[in-house]
């Protein structure tokens, strides 16, 4: 499979480094972004999101358990049905939090099918590419308008 | 004298400063810290600049209206309005022009060898816990923020130069060729 130097991280290890992610204009909202350093902790059942400036504050903390899910940030916290719909208040479009366990480290999420493709795979009508797993790097690309891009790079652990 | 006074000072008298600086953030839980150091340059009011050297570039401008964050690694740059930039909370103490309008100040016991200054924001944004300001006598030596999430962020600054003429340019940010620009 496409990973080679870095392996991939133990699956109960906390994965952090930086994350942006971008969401395109449609003709009704402006494109959003939101960068950051990332910390990713415990499982899609149950886990925790941090987003910190560089300065290190933490901007945005997303936790969920079972199905529910909270959102906290300086102005509070808010809470939602699910993970979904949390990250599609957080960045205008829903983020399948539960596979990016997986896509951040360089395999396809087991819950559900994926196609291969040249330097990555295909998942949940996402594009993964791995070219530069071995430095860290992961981009996840959503074709569907409006186009979403996540980029990170994992910290080696 | 306390550490209240001289920080008052400081703000009156360092119109623009520039130093070293280690950062050290610690997650809210202390399992696990993350270090990065570079260069921290300012010219009151409200204009400062964070260039990270290591383990990353990234750069941190504020030209006294907006604050420009720049990533080499995801080629990216975001830029907020200065009053909205969260985190520009430290550097606008240092480098604002407004210090008892904008913070509370109490002075706290000495630590690790420096003075310390408690300043509470007043304007309630909620972000900030606390943010803390270290002099070794007369000299700048720490920034340490606890936010809402209780993580850490402790600003170490060493070699500072105080009241020496820095290039405007430093403090104006140009968005890299082909990087990608987010205006918040």
């Amino acid at each position: 499979c496409a990973t080679v130097g870095q392996k991939a991280p133990p699956d109960s290890a906390t994965l952090s480094g930086k994350l942006s992610v971008r969401v395109d204009a449609t003709a009704t909202t402006p494109s959003r972004s939101e960068s950051g350093s990332f910390e990713l902790k415990g499982t899609p059942e149950a886990g925790q999101l941090n987003l910190s400036t560089p300065l290190g504050t933490v901007m945005a903390q997303a936790r969920w358990a079972g199905n529910r899910a909270w959102l906290a940030t300086s102005q509070g916290e808010t809470a939602y049905p699910d993970l979904d719909t949390l990250t599609q208040e957080m960045l205008g479009e829903s983020l399948p939090v539960a596979a990016l366990f997986d896509w951040l480290r360089g395999r396809p999420w087991p819950g559900t099918a994926s196609r291969a493709v040249e330097g990555g795979f295909e998942q949940l009508g996402w594009t993964i590419d791995l070219a530069r797993f071995g430095e860290g790097w992961v981009a996840a690309r959503r074709a569907q308008a409006p186009a979403v891009l996540v980029r990170a790079k994992v910290d080696p652990s | 004298q306390t550490a209240v006074d001289t920080l008052k000072d400081f703000v009156r008298d360092v119109k623009s400063g520039r130093a070293e600086f280690t950062q050290t953030v610690t997650s809210p839980d202390g399992a696990k810290k993350k270090t990065s150091s570079g260069k921290f340059e300012f010219s009151r009011p409200n204009r400062f600049r964070f260039t990270y050297l290591k383990p990353f570039e990234q750069v941190i401008v504020a030209d006294g209206q907006k604050v420009w964050i720049y990533d080499a690694d995801l080629n990216q740059a975001s830029s907020r309005k200065f009053s909205q930039a969260l985190g520009a909370t430290p550097a606008a103490l240092l480098a604002g022009g407004s210090l008892e309008k904008d913070f509370d100040l109490a002075a706290q016991p000495a630590k690790d060898g420096l003075d310390w200054v408690e300043a509470t924001p007043k304007a309630k944004e909620g972000s900030f816990k606390s943010v803390r300001v270290g002099f070794k006598g007369k000299t700048l030596s720490a920034i340490e923020v606890v936010d809402a999430f209780n993580q850490r962020s402790l600003l170490q600054f060493s070699q500072f130069v105080a009241n020496e003429p820095i290039k405007a340019e430093t403090f104006v940010f140009t968005v890299p060729k082909g990087a990608d620009l987010i205006e918040q």
